[in-house]
């Protein structure tokens, strides 16, 4: 009985005061801008890989119509030789389409590749070139859904929940029910499920309205799951915020003093926090240099070059199953270029290996900092499950590796034994398709992830409302 | 029906560091007594109801509402208790109906029939057609009028009335005091702060004059009279 | 009377503890930040400077070659670091460090140092440039918010005006007051900055770089004056402390946090930029068929053969006397220059488009001006990386034409074999930057100029025009 009345009562004065509404509003215009340049980001990337793989889908057809006339006896179909084909002609894009959840994120995709043509060349040559994007934007980030969520979504709740207990004292009702015989935790933890509870529950509609309007399919594979992690990691992460409300509430300071305390909390989590770790955690484990990186690659393709016959030769000793002979004909220009290559790649892999391995380290040591801000917890969380992570590069780039070494097992033979490609080779060759990570592992990251913002959440939230006990009529 | 006084202070103290607010203070205060406690500001007035409520803990002693030991058992303690603060604040853009209808819903645990509680409005003092209307309207003593109110629905044993007529006018201080005699007959104990000596005189049965924390006088308003309380009242400030 | 009240508001400035720790701590991450953007800047520095020197030496002990081999074994170059890139990174973490300079294509700069950062990085990171946007305000913001509000809550406003004191001698007075105190941090910080760059004077312009920082400095402060005259403003005219700071500290959240990203994303939308794979197949398109598909590469190449003959006054290509194939070659590249100017010349003016549409957005969020023009001044915004890349591409075009007309006038028509003497690559002049002056870099910052002095008008006026409290 007791609870009805606090429950139709606080309702009643959420519904009566103005400014929920108001706030409620702007995030409303805010969630939708940001899902709106979620899906611009993702159209304009399904448009270009449609019109990349239409591109590469004609040239594959007249390509294959030129084996086939070759085939057929036809003298003025020229056939390239394999070398050509294989390090241009022949190669088509491997393309990371956007993922399901794409348009609730833009995260690291605007920084990394998503198409790229693979040839039998090496993999700095055919990487080389990032998409377009004027670095401005790059260096500002993307007003996405998932923006609003790690950056304005707490502003939110802090602004509904900041004087659950200093606005009853500011207005002087709290000794009024401070004096009936209820315990004032009860009174105020109602007082704050109704208010949280609201915009928790249009928080998580809002996500899902844009993402069904931004065409999200609930059929596609992995997107029901995706978006319950989504909702989630939104709850989670609001979860943590109430529990900093009702702690800074618990001591029993004024509205004002709340308001700017819990300010200085949202901006030394989302914005002081991560901004250290950056700087400490690039300074201990810095990046590898691209520019030695450059300078190692032309010193060894050089020494390569130099070497001449020898470096040849060597690689065929070394790959015995590339040549028949273990000599290369004379006017084999194709079979030389990418012997040099292959000796100058094997020659750097200490190189890249260390490059790698430096990468690596500095990136181990920002997850393992990570947790001391949920709001960088948050932001992995959303930009795992929207597919727009950097482990979803990663999977990507290990598939990129294996369709590489696929496409120059297939053509080395060939270009070594200056074989022309006929059509049914054409036929065999490698094809890349992209397979998604398998929903378990993007689960358990998340879930990792929620679970380390949920420890803070408990153990502040535990020790708010055990504090909650001692809020006193004349605040401290 | 319980022997025991409704409201009891036995040695009841409390100090912030070096200064004593109340010292040691001896009370008793029975059904159908109306104790008033009078003393200039900073007395220890305010400091007393706040002990019986609870809302600050005391240094030494014991605060006992019907035999209850108030840091014992607060929420038992409370139940036997209506407080009026001195400004009553209630929830602005809610009618008068509907803070009744939370208070007194927190008060007892019952939900009240909408009948019931325009009712008990009445009884405070209130017009039925005021229950609608929102209380950001209302003036002092119309807010005090919904206090009452909750008191009248809780059915107190306690009532705790602090400065309740500071800021009404006569004719408000006058209703007051009925509602008083008529919380008084229905066997409420009452203990009231003030500064109104005329209004001590007409409603109370007992007064205290307070002074630095301590109980320096104590009397029946029946034994003495207006212009004679002043001048005890008086007698006493001096210091 | 200002004056003496100026002297009040700083000498209770300086007594407040909150403000010597704000103080303190503001001084210290300054510090923290100049001594990491100096180490990290000067590194950088130093490792391109011998990158590049050593891609010479690649260069010049190529070695006997076929001058045509030479123009495809090319050259890499490296961006540098500006001298003032210690105060304010800018995009120099979002653009390509390096790119390779080679016959027949115009390359984009690649890999961009953010992808090799874990992901926490685009959080942000404390540079000077940061503590001075973002902080700074901040601190005037928690300084400022109290002084007008303040006052009128306590009741000492209704006795200063009571007393005769106008209401705009304690405008004056207050905020010559507050800014003294600011710039009793300020100052320190500055020298910190200063002293920085004087360490580093050796790899500088001089006088070029003491006045990009006396523009830095400048645009700062002209920054920080417009945030403080806001928030007096501000503090003027809420009616409690409470809204006071509350309005304060949602606009600076705005400012800071939230308009450059919303901006980023309405200039893309107002001025797109094409993929790489589009922009790709465009000069690709352009090349074969012709920039406006009425010259196509075959038509050209007649073109030239006619024009060879009638030079050498020679009836075929064989008698040339010289080689052919590389004045063909050389039209080609000159024709595809011409392709890739329009090409690129269009991306970096879409991007110089986007870039005035966010700084002329510093209407709303005035930060966006004093970043642009932060960016801008210490020569880490695109403007300055397309200045490199243009000379890079000159250097490119000249060097390629370079071993053309060498491979033209030394050798017949198909003599690919032909090798050039080693000693001959060290002839070619090796790649010097010439970093463009101030003039030039402010003639982009001219919106964010204008911005900035029309927020300090507006304040300004805002602050002049309040309306003296109601003294009864």
């Amino acid at each position: 009985m007791k609870r009805r009345s606090l429950w139709r009562t606080e309702w009643r004065l959420l519904a009566a005061d103005r400014t929920p509404w108001l706030l409620l509003l702007i995030f409303g215009i805010v969630t939708a801008y940001g899902a709106w340049n979620g899906w611009q980001w993702a159209h304009f990337q399904r448009a270009t890989l449609t019109e990349i793989v239409d591109g590469d889908t004609m040239r594959m057809v007249r390509l294959d119509n030129l084996l086939q006339r070759r085939a057929q006896g036809d003298s003025t179909a020229v056939v390239p030789p394999a070398g050509a084909l294989g390090a241009s002609m022949a190669t088509t894009h491997a393309v990371l389409a956007p993922g399901p959840l794409a348009t609730l994120a833009v995260g690291a995709s605007d920084l990394f590749p998503y198409y790229a043509r693979v040839s039998i060349r090496s993999k700095q040559s055919f990487m080389a070139s990032d998409e377009i994007e004027n670095p401005h934007n790059l260096l500002a980030g993307r007003f996405d859904l998932a923006f609003v969520m790690v950056f304005i979504y707490p502003l939110l709740l802090l602004a509904l929940t900041y004087n659950v207990v200093s606005g009853e004292r500011d207005q002087g009702t709290m000794p009024l029910w401070m004096s009936q015989p209820i315990s004032p935790r009860r009174v105020l933890l109602t007082k704050l499920a109704v208010r949280v509870g609201f915009v928790l529950a249009i928080t998580l509609g809002l996500s899902i309205a844009m993402a069904i309007v931004t065409g999200v399919s609930l059929t596609a594979d992995g997107a029901v799951v995706r978006l319950a992690l989504w909702a989630l990691a939104v709850l989670a992460y609001g979860l943590f915020w109430i529990a900093i409300a009702v702690a800074v509430n618990a001591l029993g300071r004024s509205s004002a003093v709340n308001a700017v305390v819990l300010l200085g909390a949202w901006l030394l989590v989302v914005v002081v926090i991560p901004s250290t770790i950056a700087a400490v955690v690039t300074t201990v484990y810095p990046s590898p240099s691209r520019v030695a990186l450059t300078t190692a690659l032309r010193r060894a393709s050089d020494e390569a070059a130099a070497k001449g016959d020898t470096a040849v030769s060597q690689f065929l000793a070394e790959h015995p199953e590339m040549a028949q002979s273990g000599t290369l004909a004379a006017g084999n220009a194709w079979g030389r270029t990418i012997a040099l290559q292959e000796q100058t790649t094997a020659a750097l892999r200490p190189t890249f290996a260390a490059f790698d391995s430096a990468l690596v380290a500095q990136r181990t040591a920002a997850d393992r900092a990570r947790v001391l801000s949920p709001a960088i917890l948050l932001q992995d969380a959303l930009h795992d499950v929207a597919g727009r992570g950097i482990d979803r590069y990663r999977h990507y780039d290990a598939q990129l590796d294996a369709y590489h070494q696929a496409w120059q097992a297939f053509f080395f033979r060939r270009v070594f034994a200056d074989q022309a490609l006929t059509a049914a080779d054409f036929a065999a060759r490698p094809t890349f398709t992209y397979a998604e990570e398998s929903n378990g592992s993007v689960v358990r990251r998340v879930l990792t992830l929620l679970l380390l913002v949920l420890v803070p959440t408990v153990v502040i939230g535990a020790w708010g409302i055990g504090r909650l006990t001692r809020v006193s009529v004349h605040g401290s | 029906m319980t022997t025991a006084p409704r409201l009891a202070a036995r040695a009841l103290t409390k100090s912030y560091g070096p200064v004593t607010a109340l010292d040691r203070l001896d009370l008793e205060i029975g059904a159908g007594d109306v104790y008033c406690l009078l003393g200039a500001n900073g007395a220890g007035k305010t400091t007393t109801i706040n002990l019986f409520l609870n809302f600050v803990a005391p240094t030494s002693g014991q605060a006992l509402v019907c035999g209850i030991d108030v840091t014992k058992d607060p929420l038992g303690s409370k139940r036997h208790i209506a407080y009026i603060p001195e400004t009553v604040m209630l929830y602005r853009q809610l009618t008068a109906l509907e803070n009744l209808d939370y208070f007194a819903g927190l008060a007892t645990g019952e939900q009240f029939p909408r009948d019931q509680l325009v009712q008990f409005l009445v009884e405070a003092g209130l017009r039925a057609d005021q229950a609608d209307q929102r209380v950001g309207g209302f003036s002092k003593g119309m807010r005090q009028k919904v206090g009452i109110a909750i008191a009248i629905a809780k059915r107190a044993d306690v009532l705790l009335l602090d400065e309740p007529t500071s800021g009404l006018d006569p004719k408000a201080s006058n209703e007051f005091s009925e509602l008083i005699g008529q919380m008084r007959q229905r066997g409420a104990a009452i203990l009231m702060a003030t500064h109104d000596l005329f209004r001590a005189k007409e409603s109370g049965t007992r007064v205290g004059i307070m002074k630095h924390g301590a109980l320096v006088a104590q009397m029946d308003t029946a034994e003495i009279g207006h212009a004679d309380l002043e001048r005890l009242y008086l007698a006493h400030m001096k210091d | 009377m200002i004056r003496r009240i100026a002297v009040k508001e700083m000498t209770e400035m300086f007594r407040d503890g909150r403000f010597r720790w704000a103080s303190a701590l503001l001084l210290g991450l300054m510090l923290v930040a100049l001594a990491t953007g100096a180490t990290n800047s000067r590194a950088l520095a130093r490792e391109h400077d011998a990158a590049q020197e050593t891609m010479r030496g690649f260069w010049v002990n190529q070695g006997a070659k076929n001058p045509h081999s030479a123009a495809h074994y090319g050259l890499w170059v490296f961006k540098p670091k500006m001298p003032l890139s210690f105060v304010d990174y800018g995009v120099d973490n979002y653009t390509g460090v390096t790119t390779w300079l080679e016959a027949h294509k115009q390359n984009e700069f690649t890999r961009r140092p953010a992808m090799d950062q874990a992901s926490v990085a685009r959080f942000g990171e404390w540079t000077a440039a940061a503590v001075l946007q973002l902080l700074v305000p901040l601190l005037i913001v928690m300084l400022a918010f109290p002084a007008f509000a303040g006052e009128r809550e306590t009741g000492t406003l209704r006795q200063l005006i009571a007393l005769g004191v106008p209401m705009r001698t304690l405008m004056m007075g207050k905020a010559i007051g507050l800014a003294s105190a600011l710039a009793a941090v300020l100052v320190p910080a500055t020298i910190l900055g200063v002293g920085t760059l004087a360490i580093g004077a050796n790899f500088g312009r001089g006088t070029d770089d003491v006045l990009r920082f006396a523009a830095m400095i400048g645009a700062y402060l002209l920054y920080f004056t417009v945030v403080l005259v806001i928030a007096l403003a501000v503090s003027a005219r809420t009616t409690g402390v409470r809204i006071a700071l509350l309005t304060l500290l949602a606009f600076w959240t705005v400012n800071s946090l939230v308009a450059p990203r919303a901006v980023a994303d309405l200039a893309r939308r107002a001025y797109p930029t094409p993929s790489s794979f589009a922009f790709q197949a465009g000069v690709q398109r352009d090349t074969e068929r012709g920039l406006d598909g009425h010259n196509p590469a075959d038509a050209r190449r007649k073109a030239v053969e006619e024009q060879a003959l009638r030079e050498y006054r020679t009836i075929s290509l064989d008698a040339l006397p010289v080689n052919f194939d590389a004045i063909a070659m050389q039209a080609s590249e000159e024709y595809a220059n011409t392709v890739f100017d329009k090409h690129f010349g269009d991306l970096y003016d879409q991007y110089r488009a986007q870039n005035t549409l966010t700084q002329w957005s510093g209407l709303v969020s005035p930060l966006l001006a004093v970043r642009s023009l932060s960016m801008g001044l210490a020569g880490t915004d695109i403007e300055q990386h397309r200045d490199f890349a243009v000379q890079a591409e000159l250097y490119r075009r000249g060097l390629i034409k370079w071993t053309n007309n060498y491979f033209r006038d030394n050798t017949r028509t198909g003599e690919w074999d032909w090798k050039a003497p080693p000693e001959l690559w060290a002839k070619y002049q090796s790649f010097v930057y010439d970093a463009p002056d101030m003039t030039q870099t402010l003639r982009h910052q001219g919106a964010a100029l204008s911005v900035l002095a029309i927020w300090l008008l507006v304040a300004l006026g805002l602050l002049w025009s309040t309306p003296a409290p109601r003294v009864a």
